[in-house]
């Protein structure tokens, strides 16, 4: 008999909460995280950045919750790390099968173009928080991806449009070999050449052993006898994101002339740095903090401002149908405030987010590109990376 | 005897040049306005003499202040002063802090109920708006907004409490007597100020980001009219409405654009822009001043006052206040 009642009172139960819920949209994001296998770092003191990007979705789902109370949607967060023996394909593919349409991707460059490459794409919204590629934006793009991250043709632009406002126009390149070096090299030297700057010559770090104990030697003779002002670093680093470099932190105070030093680690151009503090970014800092109990990284920031995109596109188009977000999101009057001072948009020709760039030291922000003085018929945004004219990019 | 008569005929003279000297500074002392400044990197405010336009002197007033403004009774300086989470209040006669108020965390922007008997506050980093009880010193209610909340306007009559959310982009109608929420109106991103017009039937709302005012009715919650601005030789970015005062008078609004370093002068019948003027760098928040001929500006980034003649339409002085001036407040 006690069985029966509570039996009872479950179905009761059970008829009451649904029909509590019945008008709220249920939004569901995933974040796919790549999990990668610690790399040696030169100091052993900087601490590995737990949940790099998710703690940035999280806060973004948060953000668009408080909007969704008053406009009936409620947004989850589907967090899926993948492992380093995984196939970042049949994660994506498996959440494709069960009919996920939004996801925020934090992964490598080969993940990337695997998922890239499945037929379970479908109508899915991709957002990439974390590669710089510029072929993701020209020869390889895809009309289902959106870029927050910024390409290295941005990142270099923004460097050398400062470099160009202090005058200090004569470089020396010194590229690391991994392929992102590869990437910021062959960028910056377009980008020299749009800006009027003259890369002196470029040298190629291969040195391979432990630099702590003889860097003041081999360095020295390394920068000798070059005729420059402002030394280049294509120093990457030794993951697939924005984490740390591998050789660049050895470069300055050890040169042969007394002299700047520029990208890796020691000035580096990025969409998001804890010391920016302008247009509200204390704000945006202080909330960071206090609900994540850490300081906010560009990938973190990258990841939030993927979610309020899908989250404002969701809201504004009172849809859930991801043809009907993706032309709201690439609609001309789409724009996200971003705390970085001007609107941020989404570029038709190859669904990269226009925004300005950081310039930032380990611990302070040195200047925000565009500068003043670099103009462009549709925005000041646009000297940034590839404009309209130059892109490779053909969606289908 | 003759040099007595003298004498004292002449100490009666003093004595009535004396009065004279005496009204005259005091009819003076009666029209001149005082301007209160916060700026929100010195931690303190600027005294500002309306009739030399200069400042008098400098009030510290605790971490980052923003939102000012004055007791309804015209004798207190009221200041969120935001990074101490408090309201500070100062005295309009002594200029010296008084006491405080709790406020919630972070507190931007406020407005007082006709009546002078509550405070009601913006909490930036908490998504809420804080009812405060002005003379029983304490929080009567939270109420939970969007995200970083901040403009906030009371409709005429006092019933309905406009606050905007910057991050959530609404402007959210609160019922003043039951503090609840009756309703929401999506607007264009990162909504700054609201002002309702004086005979209540639109509210003003600026999105900085979005670059437009938009102009609700707020018995239907609708946006009846966007304006949008365009400077020649300036990028559409660069120009972020932030600060709205309506001059009921001439039926003109005026809006501070940020970073386009310019106020514009709105017709409130038609709604056209009438005219651009140029002020400081980062033009936030207005005010008018009493018989409403000045209009004064906060430049957050060349760290001045511009005071601008409303009849001439042009800038008649700037004054060197702070670092970041934020807020302008204005007694007779």
């Amino acid at each position: 008999m006690k069985n029966f009642f509570f039996v009872l009172f479950f179905l009761f139960c059970n008829l009451i909460v649904p029909a509590k819920s019945e008008n709220i949209q249920q939004i569901k994001i995933v974040h796919i995280n790549r999990i990668i296998e610690r790399a040696p770092t030169i100091y052993s003191i900087n601490p590995e950045i737990k949940n790099n990007g998710i703690l940035g979705s999280r806060m973004g789902i948060k953000d668009n919750n408080t909007t969704g109370k008053f406009t009936n949607q409620k947004f989850e967060l589907i967090e899926k790390n993948i492992m380093p023996n995984e196939s970042a394909k049949a994660i994506f593919e498996e959440f494709r099968k069960n009919n996920y349409k939004f996801f925020i991707l934090n992964v490598s460059k080969d993940d990337f173009n695997k998922i890239l490459s499945s037929d379970l794409i479908g109508e899915s919204i991709l957002i990439n928080t974390s590669l710089k590629d510029n072929d993701l934006r020209n020869e390889k793009c895809n009309k289902q991806v959106l870029h927050i991250s910024p390409s290295y043709m941005m990142v270099t632009d923004a460097l050398t449009q400062f470099l160009k406002k202090k005058n200090w126009t004569k470089l020396l390149l010194i590229s690391g070999t991994n392929e992102r070096d590869k990437q910021f090299a062959s960028s910056i030297k377009i980008s020299a050449k749009k800006f009027g700057l003259k890369i002196i010559n470029e040298k190629i770090w291969d040195f391979t052993h432990d630099f702590r104990r003889t860097a003041d030697l081999e360095i020295v003779k390394f920068t000798q006898g070059e005729k420059y002002e402002v030394l280049v670093l294509a120093d990457e680093g030794n993951t697939f994101g924005d984490s740390g470099n591998s050789f660049g932190d050895y470069i300055p105070y050890r040169t042969w002339k007394p002299i700047i030093v520029v990208g890796g680690e020691v000035l580096k151009p990025t969409s998001w740095h804890f010391a920016h503090e302008q247009w509200g970014g204390n704000q945006m800092q202080s909330r960071f903090l206090k609900y994540s109990k850490r300081l906010m990284t560009n990938i973190d920031f990258n990841s939030w401002l993927g979610v309020r995109v899908f989250g404002e596109a969701i809201t504004r188009s009172k849809s859930l149908d991801p043809r009907r977000i993706l032309v709201q999101i690439m609609d001309e009057k789409f724009n996200v405030a971003a705390y970085k001072g001007k609107p941020v948009s989404f570029r038709k020709w190859n669904g990269q987010l226009r925004q300005p760039i950081l310039l930032v030291t380990p611990r302070a922000l040195v200047s925000v590109s565009p500068q003043n003085g670099f103009i462009h018929p549709r925005t000041e945004l646009d000297t940034l990376g590839i404009d309209e004219p130059d892109t490779k990019c053909k969606f289908n | 005897m003759k040099n007595i008569f003298y004498f004292s005929g002449y100490k009666l003279m003093i004595k009535k040049i004396l009065l004279i000297i005496f009204l005259i500074l005091m009819q003076k002392f009666v029209i001149a306005e005082t301007i209160y400044v916060s700026n929100e990197k010195d931690h303190n405010i600027s005294v500002i003499d309306g009739n030399s336009l200069e400042v008098i002197k400098t009030i510290k007033v605790g971490h980052r202040p923003r939102g000012i403004i004055l007791s309804k009774d015209k004798k207190k300086i009221i200041i969120c002063t935001s990074d101490d989470n408090r309201i500070t209040v100062v005295d309009v006669a002594s200029l010296e802090v008084e006491y405080y108020l709790p406020s919630g965390p972070d507190p931007e922007l406020m407005v007082m109920d006709e009546d002078g008997k509550f405070i009601y506050v913006a909490n930036e980093d908490d998504n809420m708006v804080t009812v405060v009880d002005y003379h029983g010193r304490k929080i009567v209610k939270e109420i939970p907004v969007g995200v970083e909340p901040e403009g906030m306007a009371l409709s005429p009559d006092g019933k309905i409490l406009v606050n905007t959310s910057e991050t959530t982009n609404m402007a959210h109608f609160i019922n003043t007597e039951t503090l609840e929420i009756e309703a929401n109106v999506l607007v264009d991103a990162r909504p700054r100020v609201a002002q309702y017009t004086k005979d209540g039937k639109f509210v003003w709302v600026s999105s900085e980001i979005g670059g437009t005012i938009s102009i609700i009715d707020p018995v239907k919650y609708e946006i009846i009219k966007k304006i949008e601005f365009s400077i020649p030789g300036l990028s559409k970015e660069s120009v972020q409405p932030v600060g709205i005062r309506l001059d009921n008078k001439r039926k003109l609004a005026y809006i501070a654009l940020g970073p386009a370093n310019r106020i514009a002068i709105v017709n409130m019948n038609t709604f056209e822009v009438e005219k651009y003027i140029l002020t400081g760098q980062r033009v936030w928040n207005l005010m008018i001043n009493s018989d409403g001929t000045k209009l004064f500006t906060t430049n957050g980034v060349s760290n001045d006052i511009s005071v601008v003649d409303i009849d001439k339409r042009k800038v008649i002085k700037s004054i060197p206040v702070g670092r970041y001036p934020w807020g302008v407040a204005i007694k007779e």
